[in-house]
């Protein structure tokens, strides 16, 4: 038997223990790689950058629990990036879990630098009906958040809220999403293109791709593309966390799939060869 | 809940999740996995509830007395009647009621965003992206021409170069696939190695 048909009839088990120890190594011991910040990532900087000081952002929080590696290193970052300007974020999530997932590491940068919960954020918890609930918000905010926090505090009891009845107050509209269908294209058609609000997005790397020609035609005017686009934002915004420490084992495993991917290709072209060297019949007398 | 609780317990479903993989289909991750759609379930039906539901019926029909807003309730009640075999068919108002809607709106907004996709393909030909950009453009819209037989040689061409540059997406699309697999992997070491068994700096 040839090294590649051992390799080929190995149990898979045996390669997803490499793969954990390649992700795991260096997690337990970083490298230190460089990071280089592609122009996605420096747009959606420049983006939240050019929202006037004292400026709101409204986020929406689209993913969940699955998606928290890559997606909450981006929502810390831009926290971070909009305190230290003294912007206010108003945020709402379309997913069921959304609201739930970030409170807490919302919260955490909020307290850190200083902040007021209701007067600088406010996370107004899960608000249902697509596009529908999207369309009310432009109408009237407050309804379309049905007048509430997650907490259940109403909305006017919370002084962020103040002169803020339309989605059209907002300087900047964000998604960070991970859902399908695209939260973020509904919101592009209804509330970004119809009433000239810039948007901008975060997603996980599988949805870039989908969302990548909505960033190249201008709908979106940045775009933080999954753990990559997380990590080049905590670069640029000098915030190093989670994102730029799993970069290292992120490219280690992606090494490890190019060199599988290869493997694989190398003996798939060599079985191929070696079955039409075969006598036709089955073998030799 | 205390945090220790918590650990223990991420780290306990974790592991119980990743024993389909590591080991075979087990009693541990059938208990795992209906455990988390159970959660799931009950955590949409909660957060709706008290985060939508009861503040949109308190505040805008008990105290502002917009009783208009019952008949959408009323319509989506019906949905319910599929249940009951001999008024099945009710439940089919709220459905076309439903994709009448959803047509009207993609023809209404749909336009707004396909017109800027057009009109930002429409590139100077003065750098090597845009070049190949509009020629990926083109020759993918000529492979998913089927109106009439394509059977002059400059347009095999351009589909078999549209089929090409669909091949390169797909690649991409693949590898941002692995990337985001990746990283599920890496957030469940990171608070494996991290956060429960502290052998990693944090």
């Amino acid at each position: 038997m040839s090294i590649w048909e051992k390799l080929s009839s190995l149990d898979r088990r045996y390669y997803y223990v490499v793969l954990i120890l390649v992700v795991a190594l260096p997690i337990i011991k970083p490298w230190g790689l460089p990071i280089r910040v592609g122009s996605t990532t420096e747009d959606f900087w420049k983006t939240v950058e050019a929202v006037p000081e004292g400026g709101t952002i409204a986020l929406a929080i689209d993913y969940r629990s699955d998606c928290i590696v890559e997606l909450n290193p981006q929502v810390v970052t831009l926290f971070r990036q909009a305190f230290a300007r003294n912007l206010k974020i108003i945020m709402w999530s379309n997913v069921d879990e959304g609201a739930n997932v970030t409170e807490p590491i919302t919260r955490a940068v909020g307290n850190e630098m200083g902040k007021t919960y209701g007067v600088d954020w406010v996370n107004l918890g899960y608000k249902p009906g697509g596009e529908v609930t999207m369309k009310k918000m432009v109408d009237n905010f407050w309804e379309g958040a049905a007048y509430v926090d997650m907490q259940g505090t109403p909305l006017q009891d919370l002084p962020i809220m103040q002169g803020f009845s339309s989605l059209r107050d907002a300087d900047l509209l964000i998604d960070m999403m991970a859902v399908v269908p695209s939260p973020a294209q509904n919101y592009l058609k209804m509330v970004s293109i119809p009433y000239g609000i810039p948007m901008a997005i975060g997603t996980t790397a599988i949805q870039a791709p989908t969302e990548m020609p909505f960033y190249s035609s201008g709908q979106y005017k940045g775009m933080l593309a999954g753990l990559r686009g997380a990590a080049e934002y905590e670069f640029l915004t000098r915030n190093p966390g989670s994102a730029m420490m799993g970069m290292d084992a992120q490219s280690a495993a992606h090494i490890l799939v190019i060199v599988l991917i290869a493997l694989g290709n190398i003996g798939h072209m060599m079985d191929k060869k070696k079955r039409a060297g075969a006598p036709v019949g089955g073998g030799s007398k | 809940m205390s945090a220790t609780l918590q650990i223990w317990l991420s780290a306990f479903f974790t592991i119980a999740i990743y024993t389909l993989v590591l080991y075979k289909d087990n009693k541990v991750f059938r208990f795992a996995e209906t455990v988390m759609i159970g959660i799931t379930a009950a955590n949409g039906i909660v957060v709706t509830y008290h985060n939508y539901i009861r503040p949109v019926v308190a505040v805008d029909i008990v105290q502002q007395g917009k009783y208009l807003q019952l008949i959408p309730i009323l319509i989506g009640l019906l949905m319910y009647t599929r249940f009951v075999r001999s008024i099945a068919w009710v439940s089919r108002i709220p459905m076309g009621f439903w994709v009448g809607v959803g047509a009207a709106y993609i023809l209404t907004r749909n336009p707004g965003v396909f017109i800027s996709q057009i009109t930002a393909s429409f590139l100077a030909l003065n750098k090597l992206n845009n070049v190949v950009f509009v020629v990926g453009v083109i020759s993918v819209v000529v492979y998913f021409y089927f109106t009439v037989p394509i059977r002059s040689a400059p347009m095999k061409g351009m589909t078999t170069l549209g089929k090409a540059f669909l091949l390169v997406s797909f690649g991409a699309t693949f590898a941002s696939t692995v990337m985001s697999r990746i990283s599920l992997l890496l957030g469940r070491l990171q608070f494996l190695l991290q956060d429960w068994l502290r052998i990693a700096g944090v």
